[in-house]
């Protein structure tokens, strides 16, 4: 009897001592961004978005045609709306400050941005004066690190959001 | 489920009623929209506006244009990067392949297929029978390859790679009846011609550029990089610089 007692003791502590070897292989923090957040409250990310006069490109993102306007992102900053109807002299009319934004589409007169995490709608029937007409809060989820490493919040800025990062 | 499956119903019904009374505004709300970039993760066809984000397609309908509602979100199982609409399909590229999904009843995305690959991230476009996929390695897709895929999508539910170009480290990407324009990185912009979308021969290369999307379009490409806004005209092979903005430094 004995031996077999002993044998049970020396696999039950091979078993306890690799699981828990795996449990603190899985539960290793991944490594953290270098990446610092840009935050807004929600009021400021609310009256975040003006027209503002056209500025110069400096880096320019994803692009957007609707037909003579073409729409160029400034990553994480807004939108410049060119005036393309001579693509020779391509003219641009304004800048629309968007903090957090990427991505743009447009429908008719009414142009849709994200703006962090909402989604906002402009009216652009005058493309020098675009009107922001709706707000989707919170449509989309918050923006990960560029490096796509780990990154989380402190509690005292749990309720801001992140529009951009440095 | 049960109520789940009630509101596809409903959904559907909706939209074929839908479909039936306004056929002829149809057309119309087609050309009302306008064309993103392949790296675009929005795209409005219709009354309907998608967006992916990391894991969801998000469907909103914007029959009140100014009033988008949210509808409905499909789940994708990868990262989504980017969303190219195509006739009744979107194409989504993701980190671990293109996802086709039909879209006939616009609220309700139905998955027909993916094309799987390697890890990468992968800008999508379509011209008739062909999808072109760039696969890019680097930043958050470390064990990527860097190279262009053409996928023959004649049968939607079944896409098969038909050939893959080397490239150093590809974007956006476009294509206008037999051009394909690639955005390779420090490379640059190349031209590829193609009769032959198996057999493409590159005509141009920009290697002064670091290129990041375009959008042919008319005859005029226009080219967003890391050094401004740039326009062409592209005719009978040749390419003419228009116009360029370029970035303050």
């Amino acid at each position: 009897m004995k031996p077999k007692i002993w044998l049970h003791i020396v696999l039950l502590t091979c078993i306890s001592f690799s699981s828990m070897a795996l449990f603190f292989r899985f539960n290793e923090p991944e490594p953290l961004s270098s990446y610092q957040p840009i935050y807004m409250t929600r009021a400021e990310l609310e009256s975040s978005v003006v027209t503002q006069p056209a500025q110069l490109l400096r880096n320019p993102g994803k692009i957007y045609v609707k037909d003579n306007l073409l729409f160029v992102n400034e990553k994480h900053e807004g939108i410049h709306i060119i005036d393309n109807s001579d693509p020779s002299s391509p003219a641009q009319i304004a800048f629309i400050k968007i903090p957090g934004n990427i991505d743009i589409a447009v429908k008719g007169n009414i142009l849709y941005a994200d703006n962090a995490v909402d989604l906002i709608s402009l009216n652009i029937i005058d493309p020098s004066n675009p009107i922001v007409v709706n707000r989707n809060v919170e449509a989309f989820p918050e923006f990960t690190p560029p490096d796509g490493l780990g990154f989380e919040k402190s509690d005292s800025d749990y309720n801001k959001i992140i529009v951009g990062w440095r | 489920m049960k109520i789940l499956k009630k509101l596809y119903y409903g959904l559907g019904i909706l939209s074929i009623g839908f479909l039936l009374t306004t056929c002829d505004a149809g057309e119309n709300a087609g050309s009302d929209t306008g064309t993103g970039g392949s790296l675009a993760r929005f795209a409005v066809t219709g009354n309907t506006l998608y967006t992916v984000t990391e894991s969801e397609l998000l469907v909103f309908d914007v029959t009140n244009a100014a009033q988008p509602v949210f509808k409905d979100y499909a789940y994708i199982g990868a990262v989504a990067e980017t969303i190219f609409p195509y006739g009744d399909n979107l194409f989504i590229g993701t980190q671990t392949g293109m996802y086709i999904f039909d879209v006939q009843s616009p609220q309700n995305p139905e998955l027909l297929s993916i094309y799987t690959h390697v890890t990468s991230c992968d800008p999508v476009v379509v011209q008739g029978d062909y999808a072109y996929v760039t696969l890019r390695s680097g930043n958050t897709c470390r064990r990527g390859l860097d190279q262009l895929d053409v996928v023959n999508i004649s049968d939607l539910s079944n896409p098969v790679l038909e050939t893959s170009y080397g490239m150093t480290n590809p974007f956006g990407l476009g294509v206008s009846e037999r051009y394909l324009f690639v955005c390779d990185g420090v490379s640059g912009l190349r031209v590829m011609e193609m009769e032959d979308p198996v057999n493409m021969n590159q005509i141009h290369q920009f290697p002064e550029l670091t290129p990041y999307d375009v959008i042919p379009m008319n005859g005029i490409l226009i080219l967003v990089a890391e050094e401004g806004l740039f326009q062409y005209r592209y005719f009978d092979g040749s390419m003419e610089l228009l116009s360029e903005i370029r970035i303050s430094v």
